[in-house]
């Protein structure tokens, strides 16, 4: 009976790991294909012309998007963590009035793509914007010499762009990590005299650091793959490299050989940080006790608003009334029907393929979990790798193998005897799905490793002493434990999904619009105005899941 | 899990049902769909045929491209005369059927070999402050980089295709080392570091940030018809540039028919109708843009703007010189 029971488990075992072999086949693709691709066009030398554009890029300004890109980075980082980790402190640690609203308030800024903010804070700040505008009335300056004013449509302004707009993953990460971090040690170090203070930079921190690791891998990759923010902002980064040399030079390899230069930066960024804590495990030892807030004073109270206020406010207040503004003052442009129908679409879209990011998260890590190995532990890697792409490029690769496979099926087909069916994959919604699972597993991984991270094994070898097997371990122990966690992943790669723009672009099939790209027609040509509608609707649709999660979370 | 499945199956077969009904036209376009989508409204009650539209500015060619004999496009509508070469050259399109409707063009604005056609021209002007510039009228593209103009420059990214196509016509005229000359003087001349679209340079002239930019025209006339942007265009004038030489660029709005078009036949109605008088008359009414149309007129407001002289040159021959043009503005560092 004993044998069979493993057996079974290790049949199961093999079976989940060809599943994941074969997911993690699927999501490595693109990059394959976009290798092939590139690497194939240095052997074949049929092209037009011979293609030295990689040199002449490095000759000339690589140097500088290679600083634009770290500095940019950097800089999102810098701010991100500004922004988000003391407001999770506050959250996860201190009772005050409407913390239960305010802990939700600050995923908010998540709703607004910075694309979006980057547009409205730059037709603000610009030198004809308004507040420029009636600073020069005010005191009569006449030309720009005549004053110093911040310029938006800097590598910091972008920074601080990307900054608020992403410092939510970081927030919810740490928030989750902080609320379950161990009362039993703080309240040691509490008896020892330790003030608030020391024990938040020496315990909580510390304790809480895969999640700030893995929400700043998060920032950092996204920040690196941004193209709209640094396109309205005129800012030339490794990300606008790849377009130029791919659709303006039409030069497949030296993008490729771009693209691979930013992945080997975010491979860098991941080793770096793994190896910083290689040393350390740190679980969750919970002493029994339930997590308990702590109250704080008003002057405490009224700080913790001000600073967070100060955040909600430059990230998801301003530009949503600006939006507001934009719609009233057009507002025949923007009473459009078939916003609505986008906006069905979008929704539909986005739930599938979160569902689907979220579930295949789960798979890999808890596989990484019960059977950890080097091997696992690699798949899952890659199977994140996507995020660093840009959306056009990833775009790109998807459509080579799939237009390879729908030729393959058409041909299938007519050897059949049947009629062509034509694009059935890379013609329809599949794609769209496919680059959203790919480019934004990163996120539902993270989210999810960070709970395992934070699970102490001795809960498995418990279960695993009580003949449990793996699925009921997963099932009654993992499942509960994670739910927050998953819920995270699953919300965010929601929004990203609806906010999502180059992929959607370039994959979607006839007559069919997201709320981003239909968006998109009118910001590319800084008519944002035209549709505010539309983007006051893609905030809507992203906020629907963060205000039903703060429904179902909002007892704790 | 058959929530997806069931959305798969009804994309796939409303995909594959509008593939089956004949009377349709599909799109690739480069131009914003609420550009065109008049025009096209006003073609499916003429003729019943139907039009479908995919929109990106970046990378269609490639959908198109990897897509080969499965692709469903019928037709691509660019923006500028660079991706109809892009595409004629990689194979991507095929010959339309010159009828006689179509010989009307004149022919520095077809293929040769019946690949492309253009469908609207547009003119890159230099606009001027009224208020604080000196008479610009008999301005020349190659003046931007004289020193008087110092810090007084606008314009937007280089890389732009109506800036790259001027930048190889300048190649085309004058080769490549006096071009980059040019570029430099151009860029020593910025006032700001190129940003932003051709409307907002204009906004940046009424504010005061310069005194000239690099410009469509059709933007002055988009411009006059927003309510809030009217101030801007008011404060400018517009000049068109060498006019005692060969002429002010030109750079095209065109249509290729793709390669494997499952609806040839109506990809072929609808490229006889954008070129006929009402299609051109409405491009003329709704976008400003001047009708490649012999038969058709500007409107009135363009025609306000008065006549012009164009630049001669080939587009194919400027066309030649894009990917130097590119390597000159990296040189340069005309954008960074």
């Amino acid at each position: 009976m004993n044998v069979k029971t493993h057996t079974g488990s290790r049949n199961a075992g093999l079976t989940l790991s060809i599943i994941t072999a074969i997911f993690c086949g699927i999501m490595l693709m693109p990059i394959i294909a976009l290798l092939y691709e590139s690497a194939s066009s240095f052997f074949i030398s049929d092209s037009l012309y011979s293609d030295d554009t990689f040199s002449d890029l490095a000759d000339t300004v690589l140097w500088d998007y290679i600083k634009n890109s770290l500095t940019i980075v950097f800089g999102s980082l810098l701010f991100a963590c500004f922004f988000a980790i003391a407001p999770a402190w506050w959250c996860a640690q201190y009772e005050f009035v409407g913390r239960r609203y305010l802990q939700w308030m600050m995923v908010f800024p998540l709703a607004i793509p910075a694309y979006i903010s980057a547009y409205i804070y730059t037709d603000a700040l610009d030198y004809a914007g308004p507040i420029q505008s009636s600073l020069r009335h005010l005191f009569s300056w006449q030309s720009p010499s005549d004053y110093w004013f911040i310029d938006i449509r800097s590598r910091w302004g972008a920074s601080l762009m990307l900054g608020l707009a992403l410092s939510p993953y970081i927030y919810l990460l740490l928030r989750n990590s902080f609320e379950q971090g161990s009362q039993s040690l703080s309240q040691a170090a509490q008896l020892m005299g330790a003030s608030p203070r020391k024990i938040f930079w020496t315990i909580h921190l510390p304790l809480a650091r895969p999640a700030l690791a893995i929400g700043c891998t998060l920032v950092a990759m996204e920040s690196l793959a941004d193209y709209g923010t640094v396109q309205l902002f005129a800012i030339s980064t490794l990300t606008t490299a790849i377009y130029d040399s791919w659709l303006v030079y039409g030069s497949l390899a030296s993008a490729a050989k771009i693209s691979c230069l930013t992945l080997l930066f975010v491979i860098l960024l991941v080793a770096f940080e793994k190896n910083s804590r290689r040393k350390q495990q740190h679980f969750d030892s919970r002493g029994g006790k339930s997590h308990e807030k702590i109250n704080v004073s008003k002057l405490k109270a009224s700080f913790i608003w001000l600073f967070c206020g100060l955040v909600f406010s430059l990230g998801f207040l301003i530009p949503l009334i600006t939006l507001m503004g934009y719609c009233l003052d057009y507002w025949l442009e923007n009473i459009n029907t078939d916003i609505l129908r986008h906006s069905q679409s979008t929704f539909l879209l986005a739930v599938t393929a979160a569902f689907i990011a979220t579930l295949l998260a789960v798979i890999f890590n808890s596989q990484q979990r019960f059977s950890p190995s080097a091997k696992n532990q690699s798949k899952l890697s890659l199977s994140s790798l996507g995020y660093a792409i840009p959306g056009t490029v990833l775009a790109i690769g998807i459509l080579i193998p799939l237009g390879q496979l729908d030729i393959w099926i058409n041909q299938f087909i007519q050897w059949l005897g049947f009629d062509k069916v034509g694009l059935i994959l890379s013609g329809t919604s599949f794609a769209l799905i496919l680059a959203f699972v790919i480019r934004f597993s990163a996120i539902s991984n993270g989210s999810i490793q960070a709970a395992y991270k934070q699970m102490p094994n001795n809960l498995d070898a418990a279960s695993t002493m009580l003949k449990a097997s793996r699925f009921k371990t997963f099932y009654k122990i993992h499942l509960p434990i994670m739910r927050p966690a998953l819920m995270s992943a699953f919300l965010l790669v929601f929004i990203e999904c609806v906010k999502e723009l180059p992929a959607s672009l370039l994959l979607r099939p006839f007559d069919f619009e997201t709320l981003a790209t239909y968006v998109y027609q009118f910001a590319s040509d800084e008519q944002l105005e035209h549709a505010a509608s539309g983007a006051l609707l893609i905030i809507t649709v992203s906020l629907l899941p963060i205000l039903l999660l703060s429904r179902t979370q909002r007892m704790r | 899990m058959k929530n997806l499945f069931l959305a798969l199956i009804l994309a796939t077969t409303a995909f594959i049902s509008s593939l089956a009904q004949a009377e349709q036209v599909n799109i690739y376009s480069f131009r914003q769909p609420f550009l065109i989508e008049p025009i096209l409204a006003e073609f499916t009650k003429e003729t019943g045929i139907k039009t479908k539209v995919i929109f990106a500015k970046k990378g269609l060619i490639q959908r198109l491209k990897r897509e080969g004999e499965l692709s469903p496009a019928d037709l691509v509508l660019t923006s500028d005369f660079n991706k109809l070469l892009q595409l004629k050259e990689q194979g991507l399109s095929q010959a339309f059927e010159l009828t006689a409707n179509l010989t009307s063009i004149p022919v520095q604005f077809r293929d040769s070999e019946n690949q492309w056609l253009a469908l609207t021209k547009r003119v890159r002007n230099v606009y001027s402050s009224k208020e604080r510039t000196i008479d610009l009228s008999n301005i020349r593209y190659e003046d931007l980089a004289d020193a008087k103009f110092k810090g007084r420059i606008c314009t937007r990214s280089g890389k732009h295709p109506y800036n790259l196509g001027l930048v190889a016509s300048m190649i085309a005229h004058h080769g490549e080392a006096e071009t980059e000359t040019w570029l430099k003087g151009v860029k020593s001349n910025l006032a700001r570091k190129p940003q932003g679209n051709d409307r907002a340079q204009v906004k940046a002239i009424k504010e005061g940030l310069c005194d000239i930019s690099l410009g469509n025209s059709y933007y002055l006339g988009k411009m006059l018809q927003d309510p809030r942007q009217v101030i801007w265009a008011n404060a400018v004038n517009l000049n068109f540039p060498n006019q005692d030489g060969r002429g002010s660029h030109i750079n095209v709005s065109g249509a290729v028919i793709a390669k494997y078009a499952p609806h040839k036949k109506s990809a072929q109605t609808l490229l006889e109708f954008l070129t006929a008088k009402s299609a051109q008359n409405l491009y003329a009414e709704l976008n400003m843009e001047y009708p490649v149309s012999p038969n058709a007129q500007p409107s009135d407001l363009v025609k306000s703007w008065g006549e012009f002289k164009e630049d001669k040159l080939p587009l194919e021959k400027v066309a030649q010189y894009r990917k130097q043009a590119l390597k000159l503005i990296d040189q340069v560092r005309f954008d960074l």
